[in-house]
């Protein structure tokens, strides 16, 4: 396979063995991997462990149209990162988790802006239903000023 | 505090709280601090991070609600090393001691609004506590005598020796005004924006005199043979701002000698008599305007709150002058000009082309004339107020709405403006204050603008008379956008409106967080219960922050109950001022107070968040 693969082409492995042939200046995007590179400890096929294929995909998705549309309007590609990140909760944290272990800035920052948003404006037990999965019935005793906005109430 | 983290991976529940520490960390730096305040409450793991974050948070901006002492104490407490921009509301604050206590020689930008008790002695506090201070906006009521504001403010200039920006508004003193006589010796070089309010004529004159650096002129000139060169005087001020007695040819004839860099130049004059020439503005202080190549912003006004006073010598000539030697003017606001006709202004509108603010309060003259033809030349109008310009119709706004830029649309007090132009106000899409107190709107009108794609977050359709139940109900059904984007509405002075429209309003209008009823005579209890009713905070509705019932006599004292926690969540400010519920319930009211620390109740009819009216308060809002 490494004998047909194009120059500054690698491959990457996900955790559940599936690979993916991606250009250099894209998988670099990932600090993780362009250290790898650079220290040349990297053999043609580069292991990411912890990051199923699903996930995988959706990274080299987004680091692609990055690489790609670095001429393109600035305002068309914080238009993609928007849409990209409007996932559902489980697949936006193995992604965070993803970016995060793979250092890949650009897709954290989006990812941590879209939760930032996610939150905005609710109120404590929205917060608790949607993003913890659960509801705390013991309300936080509290002689601080936390809820000034909210008033201390926990509806 | 104990950790209750899941162990993490997947599945393991918990959502957010898997996600490693730096990852919560840089989420929450992402968040305004309202949403802070609420995640800390989630769980105990959410709220050590966000007490990591706060710790590091170089921004406080407080101004959105009136903070008491303990409050304050409280919120400093919690923020580090990190804080270099703290904006404080003051309304509640009796001494400036979280100033020694809490900010340090970190901090570079402070500002102060509404400090109605403290003292003046606050300035020697920044001076001491803040000497790399670069911007401070202070604003405090009169009544230390102008002797001792003198000593503190010469204190605080001398400690911050690097302020660039410098705002100073005393009010509630308007005849007392001599406290910056001789500021000018120890005003830092370092200042290129300066707001000062009131001052009297002769001291301004003199103060800005001073500010030419005449030796430093002098010297440089004779050393360098080649004369045309501007040499740049000591002070590099480019924004000036003044409130003065009297605006006089003197006084803007020293202002351009002295400072012919300005960027921008604000005087205001509140005379207590009609000035007489020759201490008086007249067309030739316009022109020397001129001199003053940069400038980009220029307000003018004549305030009418002493004496019902105009310039009366100045009229059309003074104007075109102006427009002929300032045509890089992008923001103009010209109040109290009453001999100016439609050629005038037409010969500003159509000669500064990149203008983007036009402003005009008491323009007894200004007609559709002025605005006609607005469409020839290239038009990039983002502000337009017209305030008080009764001969102002229609058929004007139709003409401004040629910018595709217009965001702003004032026309207060514009009588003559009828339902005729909502078909232009309803397409404007970057629209998103529009103000009609006054107009002759209705119902029709409404209709209007709430089918309209415009979205408006600010209306104000005060004093509409003709408005009814109906109108409101059209205005939010009509299936347009400002249903879900309204978040301030002053529906004040309506007599027709009844507990229907208020219905209409807190069932449908659920972005709305200011609500303006004050004079609605019919409006009762039962519009205060389906305003109190929660709101639950999903699907983008927001809690009511600031609610005026000033003379709203229809309700009795038993709507005090309805204050009670936990209705009216979030509530931050709350105008009862002459109603029943001060008349009668003033014990109960006081005890809301102390149940609810972070709300201010105004009893002085003060404009909405006590924005205009803090300087009078004679009592605590406790």
């Amino acid at each position: 396979m490494s004998s047909s693969l194009e120059k500054n082409m690698l491959i990457l492995r996900s955790s559940d063995g599936e690979e993916f042939i991606v250009p250099e200046v894209v998988a670099v995007m990932s600090k993780a991997i362009k250290n790898m590179v650079e220290d040349e400890c990297a053999s043609n096929t580069i292991p990411v462990p912890n990051v199923d294929a699903n996930i995988l995909a959706m990274v080299i998705e987004f680091c692609k149209k990055h690489d790609e549309s670095e001429a393109e309007a600035a305002s068309d590609l914080k238009t993609f990162d928007s849409e990209f990140v409007n996932r559902g909760q489980e697949a936006l944290y193995d992604l965070i988790t993803a970016a995060n272990f793979r250092d890949v800035k650009e897709l954290l920052d989006a990812l941590c802006q879209n939760v930032a948003e996610m939150i905005k404006g609710k109120s404590v037990h929205h917060i608790r239903i949607q993003f913890l999965g659960y509801q705390l019935f013991e309300i936080l005793t509290s002689n601080f000023i936390w809820n000034i906005w909210c008033d201390r109430d926990f509806d | 505090m104990t950790r209750k983290r899941p162990s993490g991976g997947r599945g393991g529940g918990g959502g957010l709280e898997r996600l490693p520490d730096s990852i919560i960390y840089e989420i929450l730096e992402k968040a305004d601090l309202e949403t802070l305040c609420s995640a800390a409450c989630v769980s105990d793991t959410i709220r050590s991070s966000v007490y990591h974050v706060l710790s590091s948070l170089p921004t406080l901006d407080l101004s959105s609600f009136s903070p008491d002492v303990e409050t304050l104490d409280c919120i400093l407490n919690r923020f580090g090393g990190g804080l270099r921009s703290v904006t404080v509301d003051c309304l509640r604050l009796h001494d400036s001691s979280f100033v020694t206590n809490f900010l340090g020689e970190q901090i570079q930008e402070l500002n102060l609004f509404k400090g109605s008790f403290l003292s003046h002695q606050v300035l020697a506090s920044i001076g001491r506590a803040c000497p790399n201070l670069r911007v401070l906006v202070l604003e405090l009521a009169g009544g230390d005598s102008p002797e001792m504001f003198k000593r503190n403010l010469t204190h605080m200039l001398n400690s911050c020796s690097c302020l660039e920006s410098l705002c100073i508004k005393i009010r509630g003193t308007e005849l007392d005004a001599n406290g910056f006589q001789s500021m000018e010796l120890s005003l830092p070089k370092t200042v290129k924006v300066l707001k000062l309010q009131p001052l009297l004529i002769q001291d301004a004159i003199h103060f800005i005199r001073e500010l030419r650096d005449d030796k430093f002129f002098l010297q440089n000139s004779t050393r360098l043979s080649i004369p045309v060169c501007p040499v740049s005087p000591g002070f590099a001020l480019q924004s000036l701002s003044l409130v003065l007695d009297i605006i006089s040819d003197e006084l803007v004839i020293s202002i351009t000698k002295s400072l012919p860099f300005l960027v921008e130049l604000n005087l205001e004059d509140r005379p207590i008599e009609q000035p007489q020439l020759p201490y008086d503005l007249t067309n030739s202080g316009l022109q020397t305007l001129g001199t003053c190549q940069h400038l980009t912003g220029l307000s003018l006004v004549r305030n009418r709150q002493n004496h019902p006073v105009s310039f009366k010598a100045v009229n059309d000539m003074g104007m075109f002058l102006l427009s002929v030697c300032c045509r890089g003017l992008q923001s103009v606001t010209f109040g109290g000009f009453s001999k100016i006709s439609d050629a005038g202004f037409a010969a500003i509108l159509q000669s500064c082309n990149d203008l983007k603010k036009f402003e005009v309060r008491n323009g007894s003259l200004l007609s559709d004339l002025a605005i006609h033809d607005i469409k020839e030349a290239p038009c990039s109008l983002v502000d337009v107020k017209l305030w008080s310009c009764s001969l102002i119709t229609s058929e004007s706004i139709d003409e401004l709405a040629s910018s595709n830029d217009l965001e702003v649309l004032d026309l207060s007090g514009c009588r003559s403006i009828g339902d005729a132009c909502f078909g232009t106000i309803s397409s404007l899409h970057t629209l998103t204050t529009l103000n009609l107190g006054g107009a002759d709107v209705t119902d029709v009108g409404l209709a209007n603008i709430g089918r309209g794609n415009s979205p408006i977050t600010r209306l104000c359709l005060s004093s509409c008379k003709r408005i009814t139940d109906r109108g409101i109900y059209l205005l939010l059904n009509g299936g347009g956008t400002i249903s879900k984007t309204l978040s301030a509405l002053d529906v004040g002075y309506l007599p027709e409106l009844s507990d229907e429209a208020i219905f209409t309003i807190a069932m449908v209008a659920r972005s709305v967080t200011e609500l303006c009823i004050r004079y609605c005579f019919f409006v009762t209890d039962a519009s205060l219960k389906a305003l109190a009713s929660g709101r639950r905070l999903e699907d983008g509705e927001k809690l009511i922050r600031r609610l005026d019932l000033f003379r709203c006599h229809g309700l009795s004292v038993k709507a005090l109950g309805l204050l009670k926690k936990p209705l009216f969540r979030g509530l931050q400010w709350l105008g009862v001022g002459d109603t029943r519920l001060t008349s009668k319930g003033e014990n109960l009211l006081t005890q809301i107070c102390k149940e609810r620390p972070w709300l201010t109740v105004c009893r002085d009819g003060c404009e909405m968040g006590c924005h205009d009216g803090w300087q009078f308060h004679k009592f605590d809002c406790r």
